[in-house]
């Protein structure tokens, strides 16, 4: 019975997930179509991807703003590489390793530096992004060979790789937060960086690790872009932080860090597509549908405080146990 | 109003603290505490780290409430619920460290909420002008335009003490106002707090500095462990006196003689020196040997374990584990070496507590317990399992540290170390804030990880009786430097704080 | 005995005389630091391009800056609490919206289109502070909230469809082309702004109070400071410069669509941060803000001047964020060990 509470919040999320279905299939008959649900499905796989990447960062109890522009080097790169010849293998590798790299800057500023996340992912947010735009000029970069468009259209079964994609990446960060020392090194530098640091965890060194995996998946993302869109520009995934932190945060990652799953990474993606999906087919504008993730961004952060104030108005005493959160 | 028959005055006590009580978790922190502050005096309040001065002073300023008792000033009862009503009620105090705004000018951080007005606005020359009165007054030079960033520690101490200084002052209580303070400094110190004396404020000095508190205090107020012990006019007590009634107990801990002969020097400390808190500092640990460090809060001891621990890398001077030199980089290198470190805040950094006691206890160990890079979760069980018996600590090792009682957390913190097979142990006030019976269970176990499995034991301590009853040898620091280092046979409590609290010759009030 | 004073340097006790030792200096030289670094931008883009020194253009500069530096004077207000508000950019297409739509609908209203806006941000900023002070949102993920929410309300409103300013009160739209003395009015205007705004930070008990609070939380505590007020009057503060300078930006463009202002969050932040206003909080001023305002006009100017691509000047403001970022660390630090320092050991070694 125990187990099941700790994973309380990822099956609120289920019901939820469910309960987003049955309204979106309520206003249009063509939700549950299948080969509809896996189309609209891959639309977001880009977004999964940066989610799982920020996860780490978040659960450290820091930020990452900069994913996004992270992600549009990555497609450029990858796009005027594979435009240029080179191979597949090579191509993929080298946009991980740079993409990483740009993590790495980051890392190096918060952990070594000590500067607040905020402040240089708000940076180098900008200054990614003008990269970004530099290297791609003003037509951005089109005609791609087919090859290296793998997972665009190709499908396993009925199932397009992307997808498959997203759950492998979710399966690595479970086994990688769940089971390895990076992961129990980050909840712990979560949970409290001076304790952390006070048991001999190397914290600047795993700090600046999560910020190069970040990078990393943002660069994975960008090369599912090119596949997807087959092309790249500079403005790429402009603005879907939003999307991807309020993911993370609804997915039970706290935000002060110390606590939250892959699992829920992935489920609360998954929520967030099917009521995006819904309100597609139902022809809510583009900035509605932002509205609604901003919304959800807020009360995901806002009601626990919301609840925990309340609860201490009228004096019921705090759980000592853990609830949904912590470490598998 | 009846007058107490056994008040020393038939004048009205400007504060008079009636059965004050107070704990926080398992510990006492105040017991029943009554005495009076007379109008217009210096009255010292001594005491031993752990006394109680800082949480009276935290119920007198309206930080904390007490759990029984009242306060009266002037002989009308008074409740404060926040510092700003016990300053309207004409109390201040001014801690060690400063709560100034550092970006703002002097003449500000005197009038934070109370900025002299014309209409709407600051009147900004009129803030400057009453600003530079009031330092005056008080005997201070500084420019009141001047950014309280760019002042030096005794400035700023300056700027708070005009800050709470006011018409309708009634108390104002100084918390180790000297600590940082150079000769100099202290004396512009010691004219102010006669001046204001002299206009009536009542001056509540805390300090450990003897040779002060014979200078300046009219009256001396003595706690020990939480208790009240003695009020008298400071002529009645003599520094001898002072210091066995800070230290005198009944309770004697069990001092369990040692049969084992000790080894090799196994922690060499030589030369070591952090710029600005500690110097010189030489002395050994042997194999089985259990050291203890004894002295006042601030003279620079957590300082100096941290360092050995490799938390201050611009540390210069040699360390030596079983004669061999070790670079104190980082913890990660200590622990490499078999040193290791329980921090003194046990909450904050000893222990995480949100987390489980085995992910705790399993937390330095990882690495170790990894398999191709994976945790085994079944060999952290098992680590903790053992730990959880060997140590005796009360819980299941899946609940969380935030559950347990405070000495069981120190026992999760301490078994996280022992889970690596050390060398040598620093202990940063391992028994603080304990209950009586964990403590002996630390005590005893320390003794045997000492004697037994032939660690080396460096002790933070500042219960005294703590120290002779467990410790082979105790060192004692006074702000920054090795003041002592002799054998637990040689060691009397009043020897000790002696050294604690001894500067050397020649500095002190010029009379 | 006379401690380390005697045994200082002459050069070090002048320099703590004169306040520039330290964390003062530090906070001195980070203000001067912005200028001298305008004045370098000036003189590198003449340099490699003579155009660039002529009264057109920085006619030019002044009034691309000037609309930055009124919507940097209110992300000021913010800043200095040691928050952010990220929604500025969606304020502004609001207000615009709001106002131009009611104007244009209701003629007996164009009097109050002002007052219109000053509510507008008067209950969208209250929004942003609610949601940062009482429910201790971290204000990054509460304004990123808003900013998409507040957009979102937008397009429901306008339904995608435009309002041009053709329905503006005539003087609005005369005011947004008129030149006084050379200068274009939103120049002058938004010099008045932050005339304004800076005298109110620094003459109103509010606005010391607002410092007080960026400078060391805690302490304000102790004093009874309500910080709870505090924040919210500085995002309220916020909203409405926001929402004014979504008036001024609709009367200029001529026709307000929903996109109106979209993605102005990251120049407004970095004018602020570039300006020497602490993303820490309590240090800085609108009058660095809005230098670091003209720091951006220029570096977008001369980048035009010398043709090279727009796209640079994107990976120069982040940079400049980032540096002046640990700037800024650098100078916290030396603050914060000015007080925090006790010395263990006596002075006397």
């Amino acid at each position: 019975m125990t187990r099941l509470r700790r994973y309380a919040s990822e099956l609120l999320l289920v019901v939820l997930i469910v309960l987003a279905a049955i309204a979106s299939s309520a206003m249009s008959p063509y939700f549950l179509d299948p080969a509809n649900l896996l189309n609209a499905a891959q639309f977001f796989v880009i977004f999964a991807l940066m989610a799982f990447g920020l996860f780490p960062i978040v659960v450290q109890g820091e930020i990452d703003i900069s994913l996004a522009s992270t992600l549009a080097i990555g497609s450029v790169l990858f796009a005027t590489l594979a435009v240029s010849g080179v191979p597949l293998v090579a191509a993929v590798a080298l946009v991980l390793l740079g993409t990483a790299l740009l993590g790495v800057v980051n890392g190096v500023l918060v952990g070594y530096g000590g500067l607040p996340s905020l402040a240089v992912t708000l940076g180098t947010l900008g200054a990614y992004r003008g990269l970004a735009y530099l290297l791609a000029g003003d037509a951005g970069v089109v005609g791609i060979p087919e090859e290296y468009l793998l997972f665009g259209a190709t499908k396993v079964g009925p199932v397009p790789v992307s997808l498959l994609l997203v759950l492998a990446v979710a399966a690595m960060f479970t086994v990688l937060m769940g089971a390895t020392s990076f992961g129990r090194y980050s909840y712990a530098i979560g949970s409290s960086p001076s304790a952390a640091r006070m048991a001999a965890v190397p914290v600047n060194r795993v700090r600046v690790l999560a910020y190069a995996l970040g990078g990393a998946m943002a660069g994975l993302a960008g090369i599912v872009w090119v596949s997807q869109y087959q092309s790249a520009r500079g403005d790429n995934a402009d603005g879907a932080i939003l999307f991807v932190l309020t993911a993370v945060v609804l997915g039970g990652i706290s935000i002060k860090g110390g606590s939250g799953r892959a699992l829920g990474v992935l489920l609360a993606t998954i929520l967030l597509g099917t009521i995006q999906t819904g309100m597609k087919l139902a022809n809510v504008p583009g900035t509605s549908q932002t509205l609604v993730v901003g919304a959800l961004l807020i009360g995901a952060v806002g009601l626990p405080r919301v609840v925990s104030m309340l609860r201490q108005r009228f004096g019921a005493p705090l759980p000592s146990r853990a609830q949904g959160g912590g470490q598998a | 109003m009846d007058i107490d028959a056994t008040s020393k005055s038939p004048v009205v006590a400007r504060l008079r603290v009636s059965g004050i009580s107070k704990h926080f978790e398992a510990v006492r922190a105040l017991d029943d505490v009554s005495f009076e502050f007379a109008p217009g005096e210096i009255h010292a309040l001594v005491g031993e780290n752990g006394a109680g001065k800082s949480t009276l002073v935290g119920i007198i300023t309206g930080l904390t409430v007490p759990d029984a008792g009242t306060l009266e000033i002037n002989g009308t009862p008074v409740r404060f619920r926040n510092p700003m009503e016990a300053r309207a009620g004409g109390v201040a105090a001014v801690y060690q460290d400063p709560n100034l705004f550092p970006h703002l000018s002097v003449a500000e951080n005197i009038f934070t909420g109370q900025y002299p007005q014309t209409g709407p606005f600051v009147d900004r020359n009129e803030m400057s002008r009453a600003a530079r009165a009031k330092l005056s007054d008080l005997g201070f030079a500084l420019d009141p335009d001047q950014l309280v960033a760019g002042l030096t520690v005794a400035e700023a101490q300056f700027v708070e003490i005009a800050r709470a200084v006011d018409t309708g002052l009634q108390i104002l209580i100084l918390d180790e106002p000297t600590s940082a303070l150079t000769p100099d400094e202290s004396e512009k110190l010691y004219a102010v707090v006669k001046k204001l004396k002299a206009q009536g404020t009542t001056v509540v000095w805390i300090s450990h500095r003897m040779e002060e508190v014979r200078f300046l205090a009219d009256t001396i107020t003595v706690l020990r462990d939480g208790s009240h012990v003695r009020t008298a006019p400071a002529s009645e007590l003599d520094d001898d006196t002072m210091i066995t009634l800070m230290v005198g107990r009944s309770v004697v801990l069990e001092q369990v003689a040692r049969i084992e002969p000790l080894g090799a020097a196994r922690l060499a400390a030589q030369h070591l020196s952090l710029a600005g808190v500690f110097d010189d500092i030489s002395f050994e640990v042997a194999e089985g040997e259990i050291v203890g460090i004894a002295g006042l809060v601030g003279a620079g001891r957590s300082e100096i374990a941290q360092a050995i621990f490799g938390l201050s890398p611009k540390m210069t001077g040699t360390v030596l584990v079983d004669g061999v030199p070790v670079a104190p980089r980082s913890p990660a290198a200590m622990v490499e070496r078999g040193v290791v470190y329980l921090p003194e805040n046990r909450d904050l950094e000893g222990v995480i507590a949100s987390m489980t006691i085995t992910s705790n206890i399993a937390l330095p160990s990882i690495r170790r317990l990894n398999r191709f890079g994976f945790m085994q979760a079944r060999r952290e069980r098992e680590l903790a399992t053992s730990q959880r018996t060997a140590l005796s600590i009360k819980g299941r090792i899946d609940d969380l540290v935030s559950s347990l009682s405070g000495g069981n957390r120190q026992k999760v913190a301490l078994a996280r170390w022992l889970a690596t097979n050390p060398r040598v142990l620093l202990l940063d006030e391992p028994t603080h804030g304990i209950d009586v019976g964990t403590k002996a269970q630390v005590h005893d176990i320390m003794r045997d990880l000492a004697r037994a499995k032939r660690m080396a034991i460096l002790m933070i301590s500042s219960d005294l009786p703590e120290v002779l009853a467990v410790c082979d040898r105790v060192l004692v620091i006074a702000r920054g430097r090795l003041t002592a280092d002799i054998t637990a046979a040689e060691a009397t409590q009043e020897r000790i704080l002696a050294a604690a609290t001894t500067i050397t010759a020649g500095r002190g009030p010029a009379a | 005995m006379s401690g380390t004073t005697a045994k200082a340097p002459l050069i070090h006790r002048l320099r703590e005389r004169a306040g520039f030792s330290g964390g003062a200096a530090a906070l001195r030289v980070r203000f001067i630091g912005v200028i001298v670094f305008q004045l370098l931008l000036v003189l590198v883009f003449t340099a490699l391009a003579p155009r660039f020194f002529t009264w057109d253009n920085a006619q030019s500069i002044l009034f691309t800056a000037a609309i930055l530096a009124i919507a940097a004077a209110g992300q000021t207000l913010v800043v200095l609490t040691g928050n952010l508000d990220l929604s500025v950019g969606s304020i502004m297409g609001l207000s615009a919206y709001v106002v131009f739509n009611i104007a244009s609908g209701s003629p007996d209203l164009q009097p109050f289109v002002i007052l219109i806006a000053v509510v507008v941000g008067v209950v969208l900023g209250a929004t942003n502070g609610f949601l940062v002070a009482v429910l201790k949102i971290p204000s990054i993920v509460a304004t990123l909230g808003t900013l998409s929410i507040y957009r979102g309300i937008v397009s429901f409103y306008a339904n995608a469809t435009e309002v041009t300013s053709g329905e503006l009160p005539r003087w609005m739209r005369t005011l947004a082309e008129t030149s006084w003395l050379g200068l274009s009015s939103y120049v002058w205007i938004a010099l008045v702004t932050i005339v304004v705004v800076g005298t109110m930070l620094r003459m109103l008990p509010w606005g010391r109070q607002i410092y007080a609070y960026g400078s060391n939380p805690k302490a304000a505590h102790f004093f009874g400071l309500n910080s709870t007020r505090i924040v919210i009057g500085a995002y309220v503060g916020a909203g409405v410069i926001a929402a004014l300078v979504g008036l001024l930006l609709g009367a200029r463009v001529g026709n307000i669509n929903s996109l109106l202002a979209s993605g102005i969050e990251m120049s407004v932040l970095a004018a602020v941060v570039i300006g020497g206003v602490s993303i820490w909080g309590g240090a800085g001023s609108v009058y660095g803000a809005a230098i670091g305002a003209i720091v951006l006009a220029t570096i977008n100017n001369g980048l035009v001047i010398l043709q090279v691509q727009e796209f640079y000047r994107l990976l120069l403001q982040g940079l400049a964020i980032v540096a002046a970022v640990a700037v800024d660390a650098v100078v916290q630090r030396r603050i914060q060990s000015a007080t925090k320092r006790r010395r263990t050991m006596g002075a006397d070694a």
